[in-house]
């Protein structure tokens, strides 16, 4: 169980954190389909900094101010990024799904054009060493030793981040001006200007945000599943984009829906290993367990979509350019 | 002969002012962008090759070993497939709905095709129309989902495509390893599946003799057939307004009496009996040496239906345009492959499609935008020459 919790956290983590950034940017009024090229700029970004310093030894005896200082550089090449989108979305009011489109060819192809471009030999593959960034900590584990395995052996610096990243949108969006004004933004815009806001300049805090967020989490998703990077993210985007909508734009259901997903997705990779699961496939030989089990996190979501989105609604106004309020 | 080149001229400026004529320009300066960015890539990362680079870059399809001739030949054999997956998605954009899931579209196609093509020997002479026919009823069914997820659950096809991409992916490859098909269909030590029988092989009809041995067969004019009759469904039926008119407003269209559940899963549907065709066509092509083609089983969404937005949006969702765009896609392509060959990695022609897209996205906005100004400029010269003569006729 321990295991089973600590690999889910794999899934969680990162599809949190970027359907929040794809919340910020759609709460405020552009639709963000370009999520899978910020994730894969963000974790280019960062991987290749840690690819770097540990190739000359820096950082050796401070692996986790190595890890934050690539994870905020994943954050700011992602920012980087979107401002690409915000340029066509907000400035050139221009169809947002197919600038989000050019992004996601523009990021993979990018990635792995500097990746052969930086790396001997025109290799893709950009390696690293994930171990040293593992917590690795055993305080808790004479009182509650699964907590420990969970929380602080087997973990990340990155779960704390991204469950951080999660209480301040949650506190932003719901309890502060600036997140009252952003979501308005992408609501009612015209009612926005009416009262003297910007509602341009809000546009670009939410793509920004979103930009930071989901160049982080792309971060947050390589690095712990792998032992390199070659330029793409393998998906994900797409899925928290798919986590996004399950969440209903509101940071809490989408903790819900990335968790839901998340336990169903790690179940498809960890199921030979449960007991119960392990004695029906003894019974029934003949049942393929293996494509049941793949299938079922993206099966399980829909039923749940199914079930829960008769009154769903996106932000009013996100999609739509905003042309000023002179009507 | 003066009256025809005034006739010319007069249609000339009548198209002038059309979209079209917008779109057009509009392609050309992002297509000019997108070049420019990618010859300057090329000229950073090897200064001292660049010439031949860019060459090959320019050269594309006539880059061939076997000359330009050939060369064209693979341009189409290879295309064909994109066009399939970029009309599915330029279909549901005119109908207002954004097709993610043509990959998953294309994959069941692929699947039910090739299904037929390997175990349907009793079929003789039609077991390649009949392979053709089951792809399109898997990509039919496939494509309908999303849209009866929309229609009665209120579900975005956004995301009903993506999960979808994913269920075809692995449910195609969950049957292919179970026992039953395993056994009669997958070569085990390649883990592909096996190549359809002679019999299902689309005919080379008369490429074989035009381009020969470059792969071609009639998919491709399946192919224009497929974007000519897209385009007249709906731009000339009722049918086609129908569809575009929920795209449009569904409650409007609800009201005005169209059903328009029926129109949006249609829609859907429609967009992944195309995606699965292209699939179909794929894996019953004879291809270069009369090999065939396979499918290998592994976890990974297959990037054709992927590749297929990029080509919609470049032909703004024109069906006819969609082949044009997918031609210079693929020559610019078959140009990053060749340049490899003096150092430079393939990629940075991806990086030139991305560019593209991302100055047609308002390359379209800009001329439609410059030509406002013209006309507003034109109105006001017209309005002050009618206030000069309001001015004359009240000193009369």
């Amino acid at each position: 169980m321990a295991y089973f919790i600590s690999q889910s956290l794999f899934f969680i983590i990162p599809l949190l954190i970027v359907a929040l950034a794809g919340m910020f940017s759609e709460k405020s009024g552009t639709v963000n389909i370009a999520l899978e090229g910020l994730m894969v700029i963000g974790a280019f970004c960062g991987i290749l900094f840690i690819n770097k310093m540990q190739g000359i030894g820096a950082f050796a005896n401070s692996p986790q101010l190595l890890l934050i200082i690539a994870i905020v550089l994943a954050g700011m090449g992602g920012a980087l990024f979107a401002s690409l989108l915000g340029f066509l979305a907000i400035n050139m009011k221009a169809d947002q799904t197919i600038g989000g489109t050019a992004l996601n060819l523009l990021a993979g192809s990018l990635a792995i054009f500097l990746a052969k471009q930086t790396q001997e030999n025109h290799a893709v593959q950009i390696t690293y060493d994930k171990e040293v960034f593992r917590l690795d900590s055993n305080f808790l584990s004479g009182i509650f030793p699964n907590l420990n395995y969970i929380f602080f052996d087997m973990a990340y610096l990155t779960t704390y981040i991204g469950i951080l990243i999660l209480i301040i949108s949650t506190i932003v969006i719901y309890k502060t001006r600036f997140g009252a004004r952003l979501s308005a933004c992408g609501e009612h815009p015209e009612a926005v200007q009416s009262v003297g806001v910007n509602v341009y300049r809000y546009r670009w805090y939410g793509v920004l945000i979103s930009g930071f967020l989901g160049g982080l989490g792309g971060l947050v998703y390589a690095l712990p599943i792998s032992v390199s990077f070659e330029g793409s993210v393998a998906g994900y985007g797409f899925l928290a984009l798919a986590v996004l909508i399950f969440g209903q734009w509101k940071p809490l259901r989408i903790l819900f829906a990335a968790i839901f997903f998340g336990i169903f997705k790690t179940l498809s990779v960890t199921f030979f290993g449960i007991g119960w699961i392990v004695w029906l496939m003894e019974q029934f030989p003949s049942v393929p367990f293996g494509m049941i089990f793949k299938i079922l996190p993206y099966i399980a979501t829909m039923i749940v979509l199914a079930i829960f989105s008769k009154k769903s609604r996106a932000p009013k106004a996100s999609g739509k350019p905003f042309l000023g309020a002179a009507r | 002969m003066s009256e025809f080149k005034a006739k010319l001229s007069r249609m000339w400026l009548k198209y002038k002012e059309t979209d079209g004529f917008h779109t057009l320009m509009g392609s050309l300066f992002a297509i000019g962008v997108g070049l420019l960015i990618g010859i300057i890539l090329i000229v950073l990362v090897n200064p001292s090759e660049s010439g031949e680079g860019i060459f090959r870059l320019i050269k594309g399809f006539m880059n061939h070993p076997r000359g330009a001739w050939i060369g064209l030949g693979q341009l189409l054999y290879r295309i064909t497939p994109l066009i399939f997956t970029g009309l599915a998605v330029a279909f549901a954009f005119k109908t207002g709905l954004f097709n993610i899931g043509a990959s998953g579209q294309y994959t069941v196609g692929l699947f039910a095709a090739s299904m037929v093509g390997i175990l349907g020997d009793s079929l003789g002479g039609f077991q390649w129309i009949i392979a053709v026919f089951a792809g399109m009823a898997a990509g039919f069914i496939w494509g309908a989902i999303p849209g009866i997820f929309k229609a009665f659950f209120n579900v975005h096809e956004v995301i009903t495509s993506i999960m979808f991409n994913y269920i075809g992916m692995y449910l195609v490859n969950g049957l292919l390893n179970a026992d039953f098909l395993r056994t009669r269909v997958v070569n085990g030590t390649t883990n592909r599946t096996l190549v359809v029988d002679q019999a299902a092989r689309t005919p080379y009809g008369p490429f074989n003799a035009i381009f020969p041995n470059s792969g071609l067969d009639i998919s491709f004019l399946i192919a224009v057939a497929a974007a000519i009759i897209l385009f007249l469904v709906l731009n000339k039926t009722v049918f086609g307004r129908e569809l575009k008119s929920v795209g449009m407003n569904r409650d409007a269209a609800k009201y005005s009496g169209v059903n328009e559940k029926r129109a949006l899963i249609l829609s859907m549907a429609i967009s992944g009996m195309i995606a699965g065709l292209g699939g179909a066509l794929f894996i019953l092509a004879p291809s270069t040496r009369n090999l065939g083609n396979a499918y290998a089983i592994e976890n990974i969404i297959l990037p054709a239906g992927f590749n297929g937005i990029p080509v919609a949006l470049l032909a703004n969702s024109n069906p006819l345009g969609v082949i044009l765009s997918t031609i210079f896609i693929g020559h610019i392509s078959l140009g990053g492959l060749s340049m490899q060959s003096v150092g430079f990695v393939s990629e940075i022609v991806d990086i030139i499609i991305g560019v593209i897209l991302y100055f047609s996205a308002f390359a379209l906005i800009m001329t439609q935008y410059l030509g406002k100004v013209k006309d507003r400029i034109a109105k006001k010269k017209q309005d002050s020459l009618k206030t000069e003569d309001v001015v004359k006729e009240g000193e009369e």
